[in-house]
């Protein structure tokens, strides 16, 4: 069993605290990716976790065992790193082979293993060869190889794919996670980059500032984000202020808002008089549904652009841009009244309220 | 690359190595062929090998290469032994590490005579050591430290003047090791040991043979920390030349001096092969 329990888990560096009273459950064969921007911890977190960094306070569990204070070596984890950080002076399979002869493992044993992630990773061909005689993606395969090669409980990645390029970037992306549930392997992955969080999770702690903001699959993070940062940060968010009026009917509730007066359908009542509220771009429908005129609203059209599967455009309404996604190419003049305005709605169930305005 | 790119190449090097080659290559000339009777300053030139067989007759000349190969191994390897932790120490900075890193390498700006003067006072009959023993009723009387039949003041001046230079090598080449490199060792279960053994010596291991070779090649010719706080017993290679020299024995001396390079060569040569059979990875 290889579940983890963090427990009010906090470090600071001098005045500046990293991690701060974070609590979490991941469970045995799970996929939990840290996504936050630069400098919010998950990198902090995830050296706590293999142990290359001592909690200041909290504890550490993995499996049944305390783990705060043991040295990484003594773990049951294995890090894949940003940087690879394979041995250079070794080759492809002594990289890979490195961990077991630390754990003991017999001559035979070792080659055999080693051979079998070969087969796996697509590598055999490459064992005589030193990391620098590799490109970038044979080297990530190496370093995911000598992780796999112990049979960790859990498996840390420290943004792996950021090195790579974008089209090799999702060919490993999918293999990783093939291999750990294959494997099932509890795997921690650190990223900042949202579109890998969510294609690879089975779940998402969205850190800020050393906290958890919001722990989620990837449906609930995407489509019922909790706070401001959260659904700027995943992504994109129109995000304004709104006002409520009152409940239109049961579970329908009217905000007015520097936009217009929208209508939100929301499970609970807002606990205060102004939220914040967001939309995503591709949730308003620009054409079509004329049946139901709630949250119609008229944009004046600025920006656009072309992003291959949709447009990005650009509208004003009462001096608030706002960003909508819509379908295919977009022609300004030809779109809309023709007058460089553009109606489209925003249905109830899409907008999400958030965290009350301070 | 054209002949043409050769010797412009060739050219541009001469005014520097060129120079170098024919001093040292007439050095060693002229004592290799001074150790077999031609170009004798002090009689008649003619090829002989009389001289090899007179020094090798005397059980001096053993006793004196094998002293100062001990001094010249146990020299290199201690202070690269030493420096090792230092650098790894020393290799992320931290409050005070710049003073502390100026303070282990001052010994580089000691000339080698002045520290062997300063050891003789602290160790001498009547020196700090002897008295602070006797203040504190340790001893009864003062002992003889100076001048030991081991060595050990030699070594320890060897090391106290080469270890810095050892540092100085090490510290540049631990410092290229990136954290990522010795975390992954530390995650694949690699302790302190093995993490030096297998990750930090292999990729620091010619910086570790040029310390190796650079202290064994100064140390095995040493003169001045012998002549004043080496055993009276037994002489040092360089000792032993002078010794010849001194008395216009030319020959026996370029003997001695021919020793000295061969072993100079033999001993680097054969710690840089035990250092990277030892410690080395492909590179």
């Amino acid at each position: 069993m290889a579940n983890i329990v963090l427990s009010d888990v906090t470090k600071k560096f001098g005045a500046f605290t990293a991690v701060d009273r974070v609590s979490a459950q991941i469970s045995d064969g799970e996929f939990v990716t840290l996504l936050g921007p630069s400098g919010c911890g998950k990198t902090t977190l995830l050296n706590l976790i293999s142990g290359f960094l001592e909690p200041d306070g909290g504890t550490i569990s993995i499996g049944e065992d305390d783990v705060s204070a043991l040295p990484p070596e003594k773990r049951d984890t294995a890090m894949c790193f940003q940087s690879y950080a394979l041995f250079p002076h070794l080759s492809v399979h002594q990289n890979i082979a490195f961990g077991l002869k630390q754990k003991g493992w017999k001559r035979s044993d070792v080659d055999q293993r080693v051979q079998e992630l070969g087969g796996q990773l697509d590598l055999t061909a490459n064992f005589p060869k030193l990391p620098n005689q590799l490109s970038g993606g044979q080297q990530q395969r190496v370093a995911l190889g000598r992780a796999l090669a112990v049979r960790p409980g859990v498996i840390l990645f420290d943004e792996p794919l950021s090195n790579l390029d974008a089209k090799l970037r999702e060919s490993v992306r999918f293999e990783i996670r093939k291999i750990q549930s294959e494997a099932k392997l509890t795997a921690i992955y650190v990223t900042h980059d949202q579109s890998e969080a969510l294609a690879m999770s089975d779940r998402i702690f969205v850190l800020n500032a050393g906290r958890i903001e919001q722990a989620g699959n990837p449906h609930e993070i995407y489509n019922a984000p909790a706070t401001r940062f959260v659904a700027d940060f995943i992504g994109a968010a129109n995000l304004i202020e709104g006002e409520v009026v009152g409940e239109e009917s049961a579970g329908r509730w009217l905000f007015d808002t520097p936009i217009g007066r929208l209508c939100v359908e929301c499970g609970a009542a807002p606990s205060a008089k102004r939220h914040h509220i967001c939309w995503r771009p591709e949730d308003a429908l620009v054409e079509g549904d004329t049946s139901n005129n709630a949250n119609r609203l008229d944009g004046a059209v600025g920006a656009t652009a072309f992003q291959g599967a949709y447009t990005d455009v650009f509208v004003t309404i009462n001096g608030i841009s706002q960003r909508l996604h819509v379908g295919g190419a977009f022609a300004a003049s030809g779109s809309g009244k023709g007058d460089g305005t553009l109606t489209f709605r925003i249905p109830e169930t899409k907008i999400h309220v958030l965290e009350p305005v301070a | 690359m054209t002949a043409r790119n050769w010797l412009k190449i060739g050219l541009l090097l001469l005014p520097g190595i060129g120079l170098i080659l024919f001093f040292i290559g007439a050095v060693i000339y002229m004592a290799f062929v001074q150790s077999f009777g031609l170009y004798n300053l002090a009689g008649e030139s003619e090829f002989s090998l009389t001289f090899w067989t007179k020094i090798i007759a005397r059980k001096a000349y053993f006793r004196s290469v094998g002293y100062s190969l001990y001094i010249g191994s146990v020299s290199a390897i201690v202070s690269v032994a030493l420096a090792y932790p230092l650098a790894l120490w020393l290799r992320k900075p931290f409050t005070g590490s710049l003073a502390v890193s100026a303070m282990l390498k001052a010994p580089l700006l000691v000339h080698g005579l002045v520290a062997a003067f300063l050891f003789i006072n602290i160790i001498a009959y009547h020196g700090i050591i002897n008295q602070a023993m006797q203040g504190l009723g340790l001893w009864d009387e003062p002992r003889r430290l100076q001048n030991d039949n081991y060595g050990f003041g030699v070594l320890l001046l060897q090391i106290w003047k080469n270890m810095p230079f050892a540092l100085l090598l090490l510290t540049g080449a631990v410092q290229s090791i990136s954290d990522d490199i010795l975390n992954a060792g530390r995650d694949l279960g690699a302790g302190n040991f093995d993490r030096f053994r297998k990750i930090i010596a292999p990729l620091s291991v010619s910086a570790m043979q040029a310390a190796l070779v650079i202290i064994f090649i100064g140390a095995l010719a040493d003169f001045s920390f012998q002549t004043i706080a080496g055993p009276t017993n037994r002489q040092s290679l360089a000792q032993y030349m002078t010794f010849f020299s001194s008395k216009g024995r030319w020959n026996e001396a370029a003997v001695v001096g021919v020793t000295l390079m061969v072993l100079s060569l033999t001993g680097a040569g054969i710690l840089t092969v035990a250092a990277r059979l030892l410690f080395g990875g492909r590179r």
